[in-house]
């Protein structure tokens, strides 16, 4: 790999869902917001020399983020306006997919009720759930006690448990009639 | 609920669903679930919570891969994509008026000749909201009134109001029923009946199955079968029907908006931001977008009451203590300085 192209993964691993987590804000979408972070970085990588002299890159890609998910809703905003129309006289046909729409409805439900999540404790999730550290590893990362990324996580699961309710009864049943 | 559970420390709760507990805490735990049918409760859904939140650990390798198989295909990114510093490539993102007309008109073409092909059964009236006001009701045969959503529709047969009154529906729908105790009113949605003889009361229900029914007045059933297996709502009740568990459930009527789309009127007390600027986004198909964002999110307590566009941004910037700025479709409020 280039050099260019180092420097890139490594602002990739560092703010990956980070950034997946700021678009989805914008978007409500979790594919379209992983979608946006690609291109991001995508575009990123290809003008690299334009923008290597960039001091701070954390707040560049978080504006660059921003921007196109904002950019995206108008994009969405016009096509929508054609599609609505050709939906509506759709309306009647079944939907062969709805299991795995319900599906990808309760993942987005996940993501946007870790958004919701204070900083630190949605810090100390994101860290343990989406980059997979071991709390030794998060408590060094946010430089806290082991003891205090525990409290965090747990505090974060008690939250996420409130949001999710709905979801949780549903599960919770369907895997007692199994 | 919440008094229950202050016995137990969660982070023990995380030490034994990660099987990290030693023998004096696993103690204190078995003993504490064996209190109360609530404490397992609990545990189970915080342990499904835990399961739940654990995302696919290989998605940014994923990611990662997908961005560097674009960098080496040379591919373009979409249009929407713009870094800081940088104009968008505003010539194609944003259509100019000219084509915008023209493809809406070959839109519009493609919908009457669709129109031919879908072929209602003579007997059976259907009344599509799009046509109508949602604050003009539809006057049933009965005397009953109906409002109806913008993509909401029902249908009834042509001799509805002289031995039965059934209806079914699809969408959002408020129904002012006409008393009449010898031929109930029945709405099915799905697989959920709702059943009266004179209330008034608003229908909800999505593409995944869900249904929503709020009572203002009167008393419903409202069932999934058998009427013995529905329940019994009253003036300010709600019950939704789940359709994964295909069991209709009493639920607290929690959104004070419920009624919006049909009022026009907002509520809101202590909302968050974010919450209030998706309702205000669908009331008056704007995106509004509150800029410092990363400061937490305010509240928001106000009512709009049908105020023009122009009057709540007025408001919002008191409330908020902003300025807005307009592009294209989207407000931006910047703090005051």
């Amino acid at each position: 790999m280039t050099d260019s192209g180092q420097k890139i993964k490594i602002l990739f691993d560092n703010h990956f869902h980070h950034l997946v987590l700021h678009a989805l804000s914008y978007t409500n979408d979790y594919h379209q917001s992983e979608e946006i972070v690609q291109d991001v970085f995508v575009k990123v990588w290809q003008n690299y020399e334009q923008i290597a002299h960039v001091s701070d890159f954390k707040a560049y890609l978080y504006k660059a983020v921003y921007n196109s998910s904002l950019n995206y809703l108008r994009h969405l905003k016009i096509k929508q306006k054609y599609a609505e129309e050709a939906t509506r006289t759709n309306d009647h046909t079944e939907n062969p997919e709805e299991d795995s729409i319900a599906h990808t409805e309760n993942n987005i439900r996940i993501h946007q009720a870790v958004n919701k999540l204070p900083e630190h404790w949605k810090e100390a999730i994101i860290l343990s759930k989406y980059e997979n550290l071991k709390y030794h590893e998060i408590a060094e990362s946010m430089n806290i006690s082991q003891k205090t990324v525990e409290k965090y996580i747990s505090k974060a699961l008690q939250f996420l448990r409130g949001e999710l309710k709905d979801l949780l009864i549903t599960v919770v049943l369907f895997l007692k009639f199994l | 609920m919440k008094k229950v559970l202050e016995h137990i420390d969660e982070t023990l709760l995380l030490k034994i669903i990660e099987d990290r507990a030693d023998e004096k805490e696993r103690k204190r735990f078995e003993n504490w679930i064996g209190e109360s049918v609530m404490h397992a409760e609990y545990f189970e859904e915080f342990k499904k919570t835990y399961q739940l939140t654990s995302i696919d650990a290989n998605a940014k390798q994923k990611n990662w891969e997908a961005v560097v198989a674009k960098v080496r295909s040379g591919q373009r990114v979409p249009d929407y994509i713009e870094l800081p510093g940088k104009q968008p490539n505003s010539k194609t993102v944003f259509l100019n008026t000219r084509v915008r007309t023209a493809a809406s008109i070959a839109i519009l073409l493609g919908i009457s000749i669709l129109f031919k092909f879908i072929v209602f059964d003579s007997r059976q009236l259907v009344i599509s909201g799009k046509n109508l006001n949602p604050k003009e009701p539809y006057h049933l045969a009965d005397g009953s009134l109906v409002y109806l959503n913008g993509n909401s529709e029902i249908a009834f047969s042509k001799k509805f109001g002289n031995k039965e009154r059934n209806i079914s529906l699809k969408g959002v729908a408020f129904f002012e029923v006409k008393r009449n105790e010898k031929i109930p009113f029945k709405i099915t949605t799905g697989n959920t009946t709702t059943q009266v003889l004179g209330t008034s009361f608003n229908v909800y229900s999505d593409s995944t199955g869900r249904v929503k029914v709020s009572v203002v007045s009167g008393v419903v059933a409202f069932y999934s079968g058998k009427i013995q297996n529905g329940v019994k709502l009253t003036a300010g009740e709600q019950a939704a029907y789940n359709p994964n568990l295909a069991k209709v459930v009493k639920e607290q009527n929690a959104d004070p908006n419920f009624l919006a789309w049909k009022t026009g009127i907002l509520y809101f007390k202590e909302t968050p931001l974010t919450d209030a600027f998706r309702l205000l986004q669908k009331q008056y198909s704007r995106v509004f977008v509150f800029e410092p964002k990363r400061d937490g999110d305010p509240t928001l307590t106000t009512t709009f009451d049908n105020q023009t566009l122009e009057a709540v941004l007025e408001e919002l910037n008191l409330l908020l203590n902003t300025k807005n700025s307009t592009r294209n479709d989207t407000i931006f409020f910047k703090p005051n300085n």
